[in-house]
């Protein structure tokens, strides 16, 4: 082998590793990046599911429980995370945890909860609306998803 | 230099690159995933403020949601085949079973139980419509038994269908039946 042939393979060999690792690199980097920041939407998809439904059908003790579980979950997802978007979720899964304390009628357990929610949509840029205002707008998003069958 | 062997070094330099290449992207594929899980990690650490225990403890609460999660999506999925369909309701309720006695996902155990219940209604509506009707029964006592457990006020049968229903269409429509040619 000659020495031009010798440095004509070893510059395709370099040339394609380097275009080749380059390629990779950045395509799988950006491809689980996506996925990682993906998974914040979709990974307490399975613990709202849960929580809607066992506060929909569950007594209230077991629905309060599953409500805690999925607020424990979304607290520490914002402390990991802290612009991970979950306040709009946070306030909505205290607001249910507020209507379950109404249904034990246990008020200061209720405007607790309250308070909770009021901080997360506030926090998230939403307006503040009075505790009944936003039970209300609860009630009716719910009313709507039972109308859809669920 | 001749004609023909600049046409051998150019087809064997072709070769070497694309071989290079195929090498490269691998590589540069493996160095990438640790240097995103690696740069996710960090970002992390440095914004977040969960301690270390704290936060593997979430992660490993996150790859059991996940579990489920897959295993759930297997059975949408397949909906339009029935068999496939069956053998995949059969499958999240083994990887349910399996994850409910796992000491770790303990904390997380009614989450489980709420997906093996409804897999367990799915299974014996699949089941009656095969008219295994001792098997159905079966999946549906299995299926009350756990909604009972988890505080439902009405876990009849009745009930219990409509919630799994509901949840498969949450999913995606049900695909529709071919009607046959005239």
């Amino acid at each position: 082998m000659t020495t031009a042939a010798k440095i004509t393979y070893f510059g395709a060999l370099l040339v394609g590793l380097s275009i080749g690792a380059a390629l990779g690199f950045h395509n799988t980097t950006v491809t689980i990046q996506d996925y990682l920041s993906l998974r914040q939407v979709t990974d307490p998809i399975v613990l709202r599911d849960f929580s809607y439904l066992q506060y929909r059908y569950a007594d209230p003790q077991h629905a309060e429980a599953a409500l805690l579980i999925l607020v424990n979950f979304l607290e520490d997802m914002e402390k990991l995370t802290p612009d991970s978007s979950q306040g709009q979720s946070l306030a909505t899964a205290y607001i249910r945890l507020a209507l379950v304390a109404d249904a034990t009628h246990d008020p200061e357990r209720s405007s607790a909860y309250m308070e909770k929610a009021r901080y997360w949509y506030r926090a998230k840029g939403g307006r503040d609306y009075s505790d009944s205002e936003m039970k209300a707008a609860l009630k009716a998003a719910d009313a709507r998803m039972e109308s859809f069958g669920r | 230099m001749t004609r023909g062997p600049i046409g051998v070094w150019f087809s064997v330099a072709l070769t070497i690159f694309v071989l290079s290449v195929w090498v490269g992207s691998k590589l540069g594929s493996k160095l990438g995933a640790e240097f995103a899980v690696y740069q996710y990690r960090r970002q992390q650490q440095e914004q977040g403020t969960l301690s270390a225990a704290e936060r593997a403890h979430f992660n490993l609460v996150l790859s059991e949601l996940e579990s489920i999660q897959t295993l759930y999506t297997y059975v949408l999925a397949t909906r339009h085949d029935k068999k496939l369909n069956k053998t995949c309701l059969l499958n999240e309720i083994s990887g349910l079973e399996d994850l409910e006695h796992k000491a770790d996902a303990q904390q997380i155990r009614a989450v489980v139980n709420v997906d093996l219940g409804l897999a367990y209604v799915d299974a014996s509506m699949a089941e009656q419509q095969d008219n295994n009707e001792e098997l159905a029964g079966g999946y549906m006592k299995s299926a009350q038994s756990l909604f009972q457990s988890l505080g439902w006020h009405d876990y009849s049968e009745d009930t219990l269908r409509h919630v799994a229903k509901a949840e498969l269409d949450i999913g995606g429509p049900e695909p529709q039946k071919e009607e046959p040619r005239k």
